[in-house]
């Protein structure tokens, strides 16, 4: 059975604004789904609350994998059950390492997968295979995590530790963002050769260009917290030509201003976001 | 505070220290002790004092009580037991290094012990110093040649088992040298022990000191780690609070000579109701002069930690920086962490000062990420908790006791 999100009417707050507005979404093994649109129109946000950020208030909809009511799971009950969400701020946890944390990680997803756990030597090998796959050098498995990595090594950091969990469905949110051309090329082709129908992707981006590695499936156009607009791969080359204000047009919708700084989860904890 | 005569307990001692202690005993009523804030002076010190000194001789196998931290097989390592170094095993790279106790040292080089013990500036005396100066019935003086460099680490292990200890440790490192020292405290009955560590570092030395303590609940603690430091001298000073019993302990780095550079870094592990008052300075009285410190506290149930820290750069001593930090993990809420930053700046032209300090509960934002991965918020802890003291203890030169540190550690903050 292919894996299935489905975000059914979902609307999320910040404090009292509200972000999204009834998002519709399904999600399945084998597809990309990317989701574009400006700055400051909910597409992180859409992520963040699916994976149950706590400066998220959903105030309304579902959120449901394979069958199961995600909004009821905690945090870490959610990855168990094959949600991934590469962030665009991964944190550094000074005094954890690479490995120690994915290895701790891996096990209690194997846990819940019904899976013996895994002994830290085959999970070794493992690691340093996947990790040169990403052209992450040896020695960052004993690196503390994130800590002292560059924005690029970080987004790998981040699409190791999604090759290394192996989830049902992975949400990727800005992947693309501060990446140079090789590592954007890195990270998009590491996704693709990923890609199965035990898999599914939602992309987010505001550039094409990760596009042209990682193909999608469905393209979707977000704009003041609800999704105006789906279809297929030709809507990424009238994006890329004319930008958004056709979108607008098109629908008789003016864009609303952008987030909230508050609104921004990586702003608490000091980390400032990385565009 | 102890009740007993020096003349009469110490009457062995050579003149010169003997004067040493009654002008240190003159000065007790005239110095304050140490400043801990609202913690009450009571909770640290002992009732009753039971004060005397020891004769033991060598043995030839370390005492089972320490197989966990050094073993016969180990090299450079010496231990003392009640102010007496009943235990050595050293490299022939230290042939030419004075190592001894105060006993042997009082007849071997005299002139050496009294030359050091008035080296530290009275400005790093307190109430606490002038006892410790007054009532030592324990010493070590390690002598490091000039231009000697010392790269493997040597382990001094320090056993209390009868009675009261106040003990000092006068390291000197002459010119150019450089030395990697561990010093271990630890007891196996409940006493009161005031513990003092000056470094001496002559111009050019280079010293990277450890110093970490093991006593029981039932102890009560007074403990500063010193450093004078002359010109171009570089420290690296790792101190590690690991005891059960409550404790006072200074750090006081003075940078004496132009081109010193030091930096401190301090765990410090409170549980029950265990309490410790910390002051970490820093005085940077020389030009171009490096301070920096990096605290790292974590408390639960009903413990309180107090950090002071105090970072002072002298008129005149241009160039300088003095920078400092204290994180906390607070972990229960009736715990309470405490931490004041000072910094003294009397010079215009200084190259940087600074200080930060974050305590609280966990960074919900790194637990998140942890947790947004699939590791449960309870094992998302334990691992931050255990990361914030471990790279801390990493700096242990000396792999068997940061395993054994990490351990007790690990057992302390109920993350093992």
């Amino acid at each position: 059975m292919k894996p299935k999100l489905q975000i059914k009417g979902l609307q999320v707050n910040v404090e009292d604004k509200q972000i999204l507005k009834g998002v519709d979404l399904t999600i399945q093994g084998g597809e990309v789904h990317a989701i574009m649109g400006p700055n400051g129109t909910g597409k992180s946000t859409l992520a963040s609350a699916i994976m149950g950020h706590p400066t998220y208030t959903v105030t309304g909809g579902e959120v449901i994998l394979n069958g199961e009511d995600v909004l009821e799971m905690e945090v870490d009950e959610r990855a168990r059950k094959g949600l991934f969400l590469a962030m665009q701020a991964p944190r550094e946890v000074s005094g954890v390492t690479n490995t120690d944390f994915m290895f701790a990680a891996l096990n209690n997803v194997r846990e819940e997968r019904g899976q013996e756990a895994m002994s830290r030597i085959v999970f070794g090998r493992d690691y340093l295979k996947k990790a040169a796959a990403m052209k992450i050098d040896d020695q960052y498995a004993e690196r503390y995590l994130n800590e002292g990595f560059s924005g690029g090594e970080r987004k790998r950091n981040e699409i190791l530790q999604m090759n290394i969990l192996e989830p049902k469905i992975a949400i990727l949110d800005e992947i693309d963002s501060g990446l140079d051309v090789d590592a954007l090329k890195i990270v998009g082709e590491a996704v693709s050769d990923m890609m199965n129908e035990q898999l599914g992707v939602l992309l987010i981006t505001h550039y094409e260009r990760i596009l042209e590695y990682i193909t999608p499936t469905h393209v979707h156009v977000m704009i003041n917290g609800k999704v105006v607009k789906s279809g297929g791969r030709e809507l990424i080359k009238k994006i890329d030509e004319q930008g958004y204000d056709w979108v607008k047009e098109e629908l008789g919708i003016e864009i609303e201003t952008q987030t909230p700084r508050s609104a921004n989860p990586y702003m608490l904890g000091g980390t400032p976001k990385g565009e | 505070m102890y009740s007993v005569d020096i003349k009469d307990v110490f009457k062995n001692d050579p003149k010169a220290i003997m004067t040493f202690r009654e002008s240190a005993k003159n000065k007790v009523d005239s110095l304050v002790f140490p400043n801990i804030g609202k913690l009450n002076q009571k909770n640290f010190l002992p009732e009753s004092t039971n004060l005397n000194t020891v004769l033991l001789s060598k043995v030839k196998q370390i005492p089972a009580e320490l197989a966990k931290l050094v073993s016969s097989q180990d090299v450079n390592v010496v231990v003392v037991q009640d102010g007496n170094i009943i235990y050595d095993s050293l490299s022939s790279n230290y042939n030419d290094v004075y190592i001894n106790d105060f006993h042997s040292a009082f007849e071997e080089r005299p002139e050496l012990v009294v030359d050091l013990l008035s080296r530290p500036h009275e400005k790093q005396d307190n109430q606490m110093v002038a006892l410790n100066s007054a009532y030592f019935n324990s010493g070590v003086v390690i002598d490091i040649p000039k231009n000697l460099e010392l790269k493997d680490n040597l382990v001094l292990v320090y056993l209390q088992k009868h009675g009261d200890v106040v003990h000092r440790s006068l390291i000197h490192t002459n010119a150019n040298s450089s030395l990697t020292v561990t010093e271990y405290f630890l007891n196996s009955s409940s006493c009161y022990a005031n513990l003092v560590t000056d470094v001496i570092m002559e111009d050019g030395s280079r010293v990277i000191y450890s110093g970490i303590d093991q006593y029981d609940g039932g102890s009560r603690i007074y403990q500063n780690t010193r450093a004078t430091m002359m010109k171009a001298t570089n420290l690296h000073l790792l101190k590690i609070y690991m005891s059960e019993a409550n404790t006072v302990g200074d750090i006081d780095v003075l940078l004496l000579g132009e081109g010193g550079e030091s930096t401190v870094e301090t765990v410090a592990v409170a549980r029950g109701t265990q309490q410790i008052g910390l002051n970490i300075n820093t005085n940077n009285a020389a030009k171009r002069t490096s301070a920096q410190i990096n605290n790292h506290g974590v408390v639960h149930d009903k413990a309180k930690l107090l950090f002071n820290a105090i970072g002072k750069v002298e008129k005149g001593c241009v160039g300088s920086n003095a920078y400092q930090k204290t994180r906390g993990i607070i972990l229960s809420d009736a715990a309470e962490i405490n931490a004041n930053p000072y910094l003294i700046i009397d010079e215009f032209d200084v190259e940087g000062a600074g200080h930060a300090a974050t305590i609280g509960r966990f960074n919900e934002e790194d637990i998140h990420y942890m947790m947004s991965r699939g590791v449960p918020r309870s094992e998302a802890e334990t691992m931050v908790i255990n990361g914030f003291i471990k790279p801390v203890v990493e700096e242990i030169p000396n792999q068997k006791m940061q395993d054994y540190v990490y351990g007790i550690l690990k057992e302390k903050l109920g993350t093992k």
